[in-house]
């Protein structure tokens, strides 16, 4: 296989790491990895609430992303939001046959809901919490609260992975938002908010 | 509800926790596990990409190249290049493109074909044709054969000295 002789790997933009990638480079696909897998992960870990699960998604999105590689048209989208809505539309699978096969109450919970949670929670409890109201929204305003509040990406581009106009991610997030208001006012004291 | 300042904390600090999370992560921000599954199917797809365009590579040598040698051994399909492959062998690189041009073996018989039948119109014109002429032109056309002028340029030179 041809090796890059590039000197500075992290200068080179996503799409020409996939040409690489499609003209037999070793390289191109670690750096690739390195650098859109980890997003990926995250993404489905908060869509699915589900770490196995949220790996065989990343894994499946980035098989998607070799496959497509020698097709690739440079300049036409961005590999990342490419990659976005893929793992967006796997997500959305899942959580479909989840819910054909098993009820809400299934969802995987990272603790006992009913457990009481100590005044001085941790972290990883206040995420659990999170992610428990995350689960309970309706797929499309999740993805939406997800790309925006916590993968931090923009309205135009949130609006190009799930393939609607930039008001309609504007609504998303912001139903979604007073969803999970709703949904946490209740675990305020857990959450260590005390209304003054 | 819960206050909108609360609410965006949380999701701070849902952001900042990622790092931690990544902690036991390998050297590409993922469970070991993991990276070796998507780096295994972006190797083994790159293998086969690879295999695959060899042998595209192969398929075309054999055509441009003359296929008869390759198929009795069984690499390319019998009849595979037909029309293309056949003036390549006689000829090479002219005749072949040439060939290809015209459209292969079929087209280049069909040329023939005409060619043959225009040359025995000419020489023997049948009488239907004859009397359409003379209707045409208003004047009397041999089908006498032997009217056919056969003296070639050479003979004409020859004479001429």
């Amino acid at each position: 296989m041809q090796q890059m002789a590039l000197d500075d790997p992290d200068a080179i933009p996503d799409d020409a790491l996939l040409v690489l990638y499609a003209n037999g480079d070793g390289q191109a696909s670690r750096l690739l990895t390195a650098r859109l897998a980890p997003r990926v992960l995250s993404q489905a870990q908060r869509m699915l609430g589900d770490r196995a699960e949220a790996e065989d998604v990343a894994q499946e999105a980035m098989l998607r992303l070799w496959r497509i590689a020698p097709d690739w048209r440079r300049g036409e989208a961005k590999v990342s939001t490419w990659l976005y809505r893929v793992t967006a539309n796997l997500c959305t699978d899942r959580l479909r046959r989840r819910r054909g096969g098993a009820g809400l109450d299934d969802l995987p919970e990272p603790e006992d809901p009913s457990a009481p949670v100590e005044e001085t929670l941790q972290a990883q409890a206040r995420l659990d919490a999170l992610q428990r109201a995350l689960n309970q929204l309706p797929d499309r305003q999740r993805q939406a609260v997800v790309l925006r509040h916590l993968e931090g990406l923009g309205n135009p581009e949130i609006a190009e992975i799930l393939e609607i106009s930039t008001e309609a991610v504007e609504s998303l997030t912001a139903r979604g938002k007073r969803a999970l208001s709703r949904l946490l006012a209740a675990r305020r004291e857990e959450l260590g908010y005390h209304d003054d | 509800m819960l206050p909108d300042a609360a609410l965006e904390a949380l999701f701070a600090e849902a952001r900042d926790v990622e790092a931690p999370k990544a902690a036991g992560a390998d050297d590409l921000g993922l469970p070991p596990g993991l990276s070796a599954r998507i780096l295994g199917d972006a190797d083994q797809l790159q293998s086969d990409r690879a295999a695959e365009e060899a042998a595209r590579r192969q398929r075309l040598r054999a055509t441009a190249g003359g296929s008869a040698p390759l198929a009795a051994a069984g690499l390319v399909p019998a009849g595979a290049g037909m029309g293309q492959g056949v003036l390549s062998g006689l000829g090479g690189g002219f005749w072949g493109q040439l060939s290809r041009a015209l459209g292969g073996l079929p087209a280049l018989a069909g040329l023939g074909a005409v060619a043959v039948a225009g040359l025995w119109i000419g020489v023997m014109p049948p009488d239907a044709l004859e009397s359409s002429l003379e209707t045409l032109l208003g004047s009397s056309v041999s089908s006498n054969p032997y009217l056919v002028d056969s003296t070639t340029a050479f003979d004409f030179l020859d004479s001429e000295g």
